[in-house]
Parts: C-alpha cells; sequence; structure tokens
C-alpha cells in the first residue's frame, strides 16, 4: 500500500501531521511518500492508496495551487477511481474554484476540481468546535480559519452533517467536501487520535478488514470524554 | 476636544480606581481608547519609547530591561503591571502624564502583544521595537506565524531601529530595507543539531526567496538556527550581539559586540533566559548603556519568581516552572528543560486552560505542535497528570512513547501530589500557566506538606 504526504514540511499546522504519525502506527506495513513542496507529487504518474495534506498558511494555498495546478487531470482520475484523500484544515479549500483573500486583496484561482468558492478575511478568525455526524458515527474536532466557504444549493455532498458548530459558512448546517474516496474537512489538529471511529471506517477503506487501532482503548476514553463535553448544552462552542 | 474631555475623564476613573486599591493599568485605557478610538496618538508621548514583542519571553525581557535601565539611574514607565495590549499601553501612557497632558516620565519601556501591533505602534512610533522570536503559538489568539509578521510588518514604522533575534529567520524578515536593524544570537554550542528534530514543528523550512528547502549550519530548537539556502545563496544574517560561551558552572555568559568581547552574570541557565539576556544586552547599548553598566545591573538581575522557582525542601528540590498552555513551544522548552540532568525528576502535569475548563472544550491541537519526545528521558521517572484534559494527555505522552507505568491521572490538578511516589524523585516540577498560578501555589503547598511529613516520619522510624 503506497500512501502520499504531501509537502509535510509546510502543510503541518496544528499538530495535524500526527494524522500521518498515527496512521503510519495503524499501518506498519505500507509505503509511505512524504513530497517537498519542491517536488513534483508521487501520485503523478504512479499509483497510490491514499493522498494525505494537512493545513498550510494563506500564502502556501497559492502556492500548493501552482505547484498542484499541473496535476489537475490526474487528481480528478484519481478521486474518480475511489483513490483515498483525505484533506485537513484550508488544505480542501485549494480544490475549490476561487480563493478571494480579502485582506490582501487578492483572488486566486483554485484547482477548480469542487463547485466551493472560499473567502478569506484575516480580520475575521473563527476559531470554535464542531459536532457532528458521518453516516452512524459523531464526529468531533476543532475548527479555528480565517477562511469562510461558499457553495450552490446542493452543489457538493458534503463529510459533516453539523450538529454544532461551524458549516462550511454561518448559515450552512455542512461541513467539508466528499467525493468518492475523498474526505475534505475544515476541522483540524490530530482528527484521526480525536475519531477512532472513523479512523476505523479510513482504515477499512484502505482495506483493513478488522482495523485493530493502536492504543484503541486509551483513544476512545478520550473520544466518550470529549464527546460528552460537546454534547453538553452548557459548553461554549 | 474629544481627546481633552477623554483624557480628562479617564484620568478621573484611574484616580478613583487607585483610590479603591486598584491597580487601574487597564480599564482607563480601555475607556480612553473606547471614547477616543485615536487616544494613543494624542497621549503625551515620552522622548523615547522602546518597545519589546516576540512570541515568548517578552515580560522577561522587559523585567530585565526596566531593572537594568533603573541600576543605570533611568526614570522610566512601563507597562509592566498592566496588559499588553492597547488598553494596557494607554493606561500606562494616561498614568505618565498630568492633567494638562504633560508627560512626566521620557523614557519607557513598553510590552506590546505581537496581535496588537495595528493598534499602538502607528500610534506610539516606537524608536525601538525589539523582538524575541516568532514561533507557533495559541491557535486561538495567534493562528500562525505568517500572520503574526504580517501584522508586524503592517504596523511597522520606518522610524524605528530593530533589534531583532537572529537567529530566527522569521523574526530577521520583519521591518524594511530602510529600516536600521541590529541581530542578536548564539554561536553554536555543544547540543545544538545538524539537523532539525523529526519531532520539533518548524515554521520556515523553504527558503523565503526561492523556495528551495533550507539547510542549516546549526538548529537549536524548532526553527532557531543558522540556515542558508544552496539554491540562492539565501542566509541568516551574521549577529551584532553574539552569545560566543556559556559558562555553566562559573555562572557567566560571553557576547561579541564589534569585535570586543565581554562577560556578564548569567542570569539563568535555560537557553531561552540565555537569548532573553543578549536581547537585554543588545537594546541596553543601542540604547546607549556602557557594558560595565549592564555587567552592574545583571550581577542583581534574576528571572522573576513567578515564572521560575526553585527551593530545596528535605533533600528534594522542587521547582516552580511556568509552562503556557496552548503555547506549544514554551511548553516544549520547559520539557526540554526538564530533562536536562541525571538525577530523579517528577513533573506535576498541570497543564489544563483555565477558561475552557470552566466553560468549553480546550483545543488540544497544541499538545500536538508541542514537542514531548524529552519526556521519554530516563530521568523522568513519574508524570502525574492532573485535570479535565488527562485522557487526552495519556494519549500524548503514550504516543510520544512514554511506558505506561510512569504516568499517573487524577481529575483534579491540586491532588497531583497525593499520587507522587517521593522515593523516585530526588527533583520535582510543578508546572503552572500565567492564569493558574493560584492553582500552582497549592500544589505546591501540598506536595511540600507531604515531603517534610514524609522526612519527618522516616527520621522517626531511624
Amino acid at each position: 500500500m503506497k500512501i502520499e504526504v504531501l509537502y509535510p514540511e509546510v502543510c503541518n499546522l496544528y499538530g495535524d501531521i500526527h494524522n500521518m504519525h498515527y496512521l503510519k502506527k495503524c499501518l506498519p506495513d505500507a509505503d509511505w511518500i512524504e513530497t517537498d513542496f519542491c517536488a513534483d507529487p508521487f501520485f503523478a504518474d504512479q499509483d497510490v492508496q491514499m493522498v494525505y495534506m494537512g493545513p498550510m498558511t494563506e500564502n502556501k494555498q497559492i502556492k500548493a495551487i501552482e505547484k498542484l495546478l499541473p496535476f489537475r487531470d490526474r487528481l480528478c482520475q484519481l478521486i474518480e477511481q475511489g483513490t483515498v484523500f483525505f484533506m485537513t484544515g484550508n488544505a480542501y479549500e485549494i480544490f475549490g474554484q476561487t480563493i478571494d483573500n480579502k485582506t490582501t486583496g487578492t483572488k486566486t484561482q483554485g484547482l477548480g476540481i469542487f463547485p466551493i468558492d472560499v473567502t478569506i478575511d484575516y480580520f475575521s478568525r473563527y476559531n470554535g468546535m464542531l459536532l457532528g455526524v458521518y453516516e452512524d458515527i459523531e464526529v468531533v474536532g476543532f475548527q479555528s480559519q480565517f477562511s469562510r466557504v461558499s457553495a450552490a444549493p446542493d452543489a457538493v455532498t458534503p463529510f459533516i452533517e453539523v450538529r454544532r458548530g461551524l458549516g462550511l459558512n454561518q448559515e450552512s448546517k455542512i461541513e467539508g467536501v466528499r467525493k468518492n474516496n475523498f474526505f475534505g474537512t475544515s476541522l483540524l489538529g490530530p482528527f484521526l487520535i480525536l475519531n477512532p471511529l472513523f479512523t476505523k471506517k479510513l482504515l477499512q477503506l484502505l482495506g483493513v478488514a478488522d482495523p485493530k487501532l493502536p492504543l484503541g482503548e486509551e483513544l476512545m476514553r478520550a473520544y466518550a470524554a470529549r464527546l460528552a463535553e460537546f454534547q453538553n448544552p452548557n459548553i461554549k462552542f | 476636544m474629544r481627546y481633552h474631555i477623554t483624557l480628562l475623564l479617564a484620568k478621573t476613573i484611574s484616580f478613583l480606581m487607585r483610590l479603591c486599591g486598584r491597580r487601574a493599568t487597564h480599564l482607563p485605557g480601555s475607556i480612553a481608547i473606547r471614547l477616543c478610538p485615536d487616544f494613543l496618538k494624542h497621549v503625551g508621548r515620552p522622548k523615547t519609547i522602546i518597545a519589546v514583542t516576540g512570541t515568548n519571553g517578552k515580560t522577561t525581557v522587559c523585567n530585565l530591561l526596566i531593572d537594568a535601565l533603573k541600576e543605570n539611574g533611568y526614570d522610566l514607565m512601563s507597562n509592566s503591571f498592566g496588559s499588553n495590549i492597547n488598553a494596557g499601553v494607554a493606561s500606562a501612557l494616561l498614568h505618565n502624564c498630568t492633567i494638562f497632558g504633560r508627560v512626566k516620565k521620557q523614557l519607557a519601556v513598553l510590552e506590546v502583544d505581537e496581535r496588537s501591533s495595528l493598534l499602538i505602534y502607528p500610534y506610539i512610533r516606537p524608536d525601538y521595537i525589539l523582538c524575541t522570536n516568532l514561533l507557533r503559538d495559541s491557535i486561538k489568539r495567534n493562528a500562525h506565524v505568517e500572520f503574526i509578521q504580517y501584522i508586524i510588518n503592517s504596523a511597522m514604522q520606518d522610524n524605528a531601529k530593530l533589534i531583532l533575534n537572529g537567529d530566527d529567520i522569521l523574526t530577521c524578515a520583519l521591518g524594511s530595507e530602510k529600516q536600521q536593524k541590529r541581530f542578536f544570537g548564539i554561536a553554536r554550542m555543544p547540543g545544538d543539531r545538524d539537523v532539525p528534530s523529526p519531532y520539533a514543528v518548524r515554521d520556515i523550512t523553504c527558503c523565503p526567496v526561492c523556495d528551495a528547502k533550507l539547510k542549516y549550519e546549526f538548529v537549536r530548537y524548532n526553527h532557531i538556527g543558522k540556515v542558508y539556502c544552496e539554491n540562492c545563496g539565501f542566509r541568516s544574517p551574521d549577529c551584532d550581539y553574539l552569545v560566543t560561551k556559556i559558562d555553566e558552572e562559573n555562572g557567566a555568559v560571553t557576547v561579541l559586540h564589534n569585535g570586543v568581547s565581554t562577560d556578564y552574570k548569567m542570569v539563568n541557565n535555560n537557553i531561552v533566559n540565555i537569548y532573553n539576556m543578549v536581547a537585554v544586552i543588545a537594546v541596553l547599548q543601542e540604547f546607549g548603556v556602557k557594558p560595565e553598566g549592564i555587567q552592574r545591573a545583571f550581577e542583581k538581575a534574576h528571572v522573576v519568581k513567578s515564572r521560575y522557582f526553585s527551593e530545596s525542601v528535605c533533600g528534594k528540590e522542587l521547582v516552580m516552572q511556568l509552562a503556557k498552555g496552548y503555547n506549544p513551544i514554551a511548553c516544549s522548552r520547559v520539557f526540554d528543560y526538564i530533562a536536562k540532568g541525571d538525577e530523579k525528576k517528577a513533573i506535576m502535569f498541570n497543564l489544563d486552560d483555565r477558561d475552557d475548563a470552566k466553560s468549553s472544550s480546550e483545543k488540544i491541537t497544541w499538545m500536538y505542535d508541542c514537542d514531548y519526545s524529552s519526556l521519554t528521558d530516563p530521568s523522568i521517572t513519574q508524570i502525574l497528570v492532573g485535570g479535565k484534559r488527562r485522557y487526552d494527555q495519556l494519549v500524548r505522552l503514550l504516543l510520544a512513547g512514554v511506558p505506561r507505568e510512569k504516568i499517573h491521572m487524577t481529575e483534579f490538578e491540586v491532588d497531583t501530589p497525593s499520587l507522587i511516589d517521593l522515593e523516585q524523585a530526588d527533583k520535582i516540577f510543578i508546572l503552572y500557566d500565567i492564569y493558574t498560578t493560584e492553582m500552582g501555589e497549592i500544589v505546591h503547598d501540598r506536595l511540600k506538606a507531604k515531603i517534610i511529613a514524609e522526612s519527618k516520619k522516616a527520621g522517626e522510624k531511624a
């Protein structure tokens, strides 16, 4: 199994790289390819089972688009054929149509793979938590972002149905983007450590029949404690 | 007119608050800015303003700087008892002028929160801006370092002379080409690495000129070190004030400036405090204080008790150590400091955010930006975790490789002393945040009582 981590030296804000550190413990026999910001992606001419990218600064988003644009068609092909993509924080925003930075006055064309538009305002940062549902499991996570995403009604399939917290934007009750096995979410931090039930599903998509999570008990205990907090109506989101 | 009415009102509020025994270090300034948004532009400006900013070390640098300036006969004002945002600065400047707006003291040392730069610098136009470092900080407050860099650069005025950490390439990038810049740093020391630690996050890895991967002459921690780019020749600047020797045995630090080496008494042996020292030496010399005057000041200097305090209790060393929660690099430095030395150590690991614990749920992403690898050092025999986030800390510690049997947990921080096996600890660190000093003191007192009681019991048996 080949798993490509895109630009880990740059796309590593907020501890998200530990998603991959943890997944390495789950998949000790997988081949890990870490692609530098200066290099062409491995997926360009090789088959991979999964591609991961974590959150980055807003300047790096623009550069990441430049670097991935020549491989846009290949990305579309991989998404269509069901390759697992896991994008955390603002990584999935670069797959949209535009990124409009209101503070710096720059508008950048995205990869144009999903019909979403992103607006950034450095003086309006959202910090919060999210409780949501993916299929039959409850998902917990953290958000901290300058961006808001807009999409036409029903234009995208969401990753998460939001129970509490911010969706694509203030009015939205859906969060992230999902297409086949592409999972894009604004949630950041060690998502796979925070959400062991989702991690199991991800491992199943990667072909692990009956996944056993390293430190599974400890992860479940922390997850249960957080879930109870997030379900408490008195907790400020 | 608006300013004068605001000044009068804010002065009155300040007077009444002080009459009631309050310090009036925030509210009068906050009201003044609300009533007169450009209050800072009008309020009496001291002739010389030294601003101190940066992610870590601001308060320590300010305290050392203020003490050194006073020792050298300067009469100055500061915001050291108040907040470091615009309201705190406004309150400090307000106190420094008469009801008619005349300035009392002509020198100011102001600690400035990085995020508040835009609300402060354009109005007060500091003469010197010292930046200690720019590192990953609270996700809630500071987002990421590029954002903080953007904020500071947007606020910066060309008149300011910049005193910058030459070992931090992100700090070096502050300011414009028009500005005078002086750099301070520490030469390569034993323990510095050729390549970055795989466990430490770095906020700059690519050349700011050509995007190629940066190489290191040496790396000290996170992205702090000396970099160069093989592709375009970009490199860290040479330091105008360079620590060339750290003599722990004799408690001395040697600083090279303009070809002359001068020894100073070491204030504290933590590397972050050596940086704080050389930063203070740099700004003082740029301001005109002679090295002899700085040497004299450092003879009396120490890191304030609220940040670090050590005492011996019945043969055990008890250390109160500030470890700012939500600040991954500050905590990483503390963990690294704790791991040094061979004595058996225990840690009262109480790092929950006070406000989140009360009414929200802490965003624990910082734990994964923080380097926990030092905590696997065999000299650390026990990690006693208290608080709501104990299950998260357990997972993080286990993932870092700390053996399960060394970790003990309890629901309440103040109960951590009950978990300790004193036979397995010669040195005990009590970690606390700036907002949880009270809890830290309770833990300290309970621990001290336990040590004394057990020592007494052992004495009776003998």
